[in-house]
């Protein structure tokens, strides 16, 4: 059934068809929440809480056809408030143990810096590659020029970059 | 070499990321709650729907219409959609037909008030329809010509869909008669600033401004699928909206309520043929933020709709009641908050007694009476006090699931949720996350 006509349906309250589209994105949910939160206790809750609010306001919804990034965008504003109440310090063992079956160094090192990002890089890395906007969506998004989308997802990038053949050649000293 | 870092940087982003027991557990706990909540959110939704009000609505061009011989709205539609006898102000009838698969869609009228745009129509079916059909619909309306509308607007469909209602008016189910509600705001009728944020378009503009009307603008209907049957059933309607800047009165409030929620203010209360709207902004913190509104004569004007927009940490909303009677003087404006989630503990419930609900400002709720009968079970109550009428309380049982009403009735003159299972087996506590801010209410000269 296309998206539409299942919003459609969500929004005379069928619980069935609401539950089937967000099905079909939460694996990017779960992605994005990841990303911003860490542990998995708290992407539940953020989840849950998104998703139950996106059921109970889905009549706010003008558009149906940006249910995804509506959707997206009320799981980002949960995560950015439980980050703001909780003021949480992930603890470096509890990241350790998240990435113990991530074997390349590398790819530790690098995710490690992508979590390290300010928020606002953090959150254009993501809104690119994990929602798939592109940067005059991000800047609609976000309520930001497009230009400051695009000089922050280069200087996050930067940033990465920087750190990556930074620890390739701490690597490659270390042989 | 940078080729590893772009694929490293792809490969952590976008690579397949398993759910993990902990959050699928969840994720299926969440799923199995709203599948549960159907029936309740169904209710709200409809009540949160309700219309209003006309346009006058000429046709022209358009995928060869034939004119038909117009029909009335059925009062069955009106009651559903809670339209009183004003709306005769501001409809225009007239009657255009589209042919496809099977099905003969005629446009009988609309209604506009300046926000809720009602637009009723009839199906003629060669062959039975199996059940009530679903219409899949999208609405633009624009002023003048659709060029330079923006890319935003590309799905074309700018007004807000909120609900559908309708009836077969024969027995052998071939004629259908019905109305779909949509929400048309200031800023739906501005399409091609192109240089406006999306929170300048949709949160900033989500105000109901009668100056802001065009005299007449164009509504292009498309619809897709009626029923089982599928086709194009497309109307280009030019629609003359002088009737409705002619009946809107405003009146500035600008009562602000951050006290009680950040960014919280009540900027207007507008007034039009069918309907009582209160317009202001609200933060993202309190999406179940509210009003009770209360007439001179003490009757709780009916909630018939509302919408709330929210973009970061910015929020408008406009909430549509029952029209006041032109009797009145004033009304009374009572500001409540639904806290979604709130793990309050609840008290037991009484099934041989009384059970007293807190309401906020001291006050009161009493659950009088709890019985089952056909398989439901009935929650009579009593209070002096108005209070959220979409969920009073709900209840929760020793594992920790929760009942919502199914429906809302009256017995007997008194109050009663239903709920469409026997429950009074079960260990339950009445629950109420509703605050109703009675010591911050306030009055309003609307003559």
């Amino acid at each position: 059934m296309e998206l539409t006509t299942l919003v459609k349906k969500a929004k005379k309250g069928d619980g069935e068809a609401f539950v089937k589209i967000v099905e079909q994105y939460e694996r990017v949910l779960y992605r994005v929440a990841k990303r911003l939160l860490v542990k998995d206790e708290d992407v539940a809750d953020a989840m849950q809480e998104a998703i139950m609010s996106a059921y109970e306001s889905i009549h706010t919804l003008r558009n149906d056809e940006y249910f995804y990034t509506w959707i997206c965008k009320i799981l980002i504003n949960k995560c950015n408030i439980m980050i703001n109440k909780n003021k949480k310090v992930i603890c470096v063992e509890e990241v350790l143990q998240q990435k113990s079956s991530t074997s390349d160094f590398l790819k530790v090192e690098l995710d490690d810096a992508l979590n390290s990002l300010n928020k606002d890089y953090k959150l254009a890395m993501i809104l690119y590659y994990i929602v798939g906007l592109n940067t005059k969506e991000i800047g609609e998004f976000t309520g930001e020029p497009e230009g400051t989308i695009k000089s922050r997802l280069s200087r996050a990038k930067a940033i990465l970059r920087e750190k990556y053949f930074h620890d390739e050649g701490v690597r490659e000293c270390g042989k | 070499m940078e080729n590893n870092f772009e694929k490293e940087l792809v490969n952590i982003l976008q690579g397949d990321m398993e759910i993990p027991d902990k959050v699928r557990k969840s994720l299926d706990n969440t799923y199995n709650m709203i599948k549960k909540k159907r029936k309740y959110s169904s209710r709200v939704l409809i009540r949160r729907g309700a219309v209003a009000a006309l346009i006058g609505i000429t046709l022209f061009g358009a995928a060869a219409p034939s004119y038909a011989k117009n029909l009335p709205i059925l009062q069955s539609v009106l009651n559903h959609f809670g339209i009183g006898s004003g709306y005769n102000k501001i409809i225009n009838e007239f009657g255009v037909s589209n042919e496809n698969s099977g099905v003969r869609i005629t446009i009988n009228s609309a209604i506009y008030d300046g926000y809720e745009l009602l637009v009723s129509y009839t199906a003629e079916s060669n062959k039975p329809m199996k059940e009530k059909p679903f219409v899949n619909t999208k609405a633009l309306i624009y002023e003048g010509s659709t060029k330079g509308i923006t890319s935003f607007f590309k799905a074309k469909s700018n007004v807000s869909f909120s609900s559908e209602y309708g009836e077969f008016t024969d027995n052998n189910k071939k004629t259908y008669s019905g109305a779909i509600e949509f929400k048309a705001a200031e800023n739906n009728f501005d399409l091609n600033e192109k240089s406006k944020s999306i929170k300048e378009k949709v949160i900033d503009k989500l105000q109901i401004g009668s100056h802001k009307i065009p005299d007449k603008f164009t509504l292009d209907l498309s619809i897709d699928k009626f029923g089982d049957a599928q086709g194009k059933w497309n109307f280009n309607l030019a629609v003359e909206s002088e009737k409705a800047k002619g009946n809107i009165k405003e009146i500035t409030v600008n009562k602000d309520l951050s006290k009680l929620f950040p960014k919280t203010k009540l900027e207007k209360v507008i007034v039009t043929p069918i309907r009582t709207y209160l317009q202001g902004t609200v933060s993202n913190d309190n999406t179940f933020f509210d009003y009770i509104v209360v007439n001179d004569k003490n009757d709780v004007l009916k909630h018939l709709g509302g919408e709330t927009v929210q973009y970061d940490k910015d929020g408008r909303y406009i909430g549509s009641f029952d029209t006041a009677s032109m009797d009145n003087k004033t009304i009374t404006i009572i500001p409540y908050n639904y806290y979604q989630g709130k793990k309050n503990s609840g008290v037991p419930l009484n099934l041989n007694g009384e059970t007293k609900i807190s309401l906020g400002s001291n006050k009161q709720l009493i659950i009088t009476k709890a019985e089952e009968k056909e398989g439901k079970t009935y929650i009579y109550y009593k209070t002096q006090f108005p209070v959220n009428e979409l969920l009073p309380f709900h209840l929760v049982d020793d594992q920790g699931v929760e009942y919502m009403k199914h429906e809302y009735m009256p017995i007997a003159g008194e109050d009663v949720l239903v709920y469409d299972e026997l429950l009074l087996n079960k260990s339950l506590k009445v629950v109420n996350n509703t605050t109703v801010f009675y010591d911050d209410s306030f009055t309003v000269a609307i003559k």
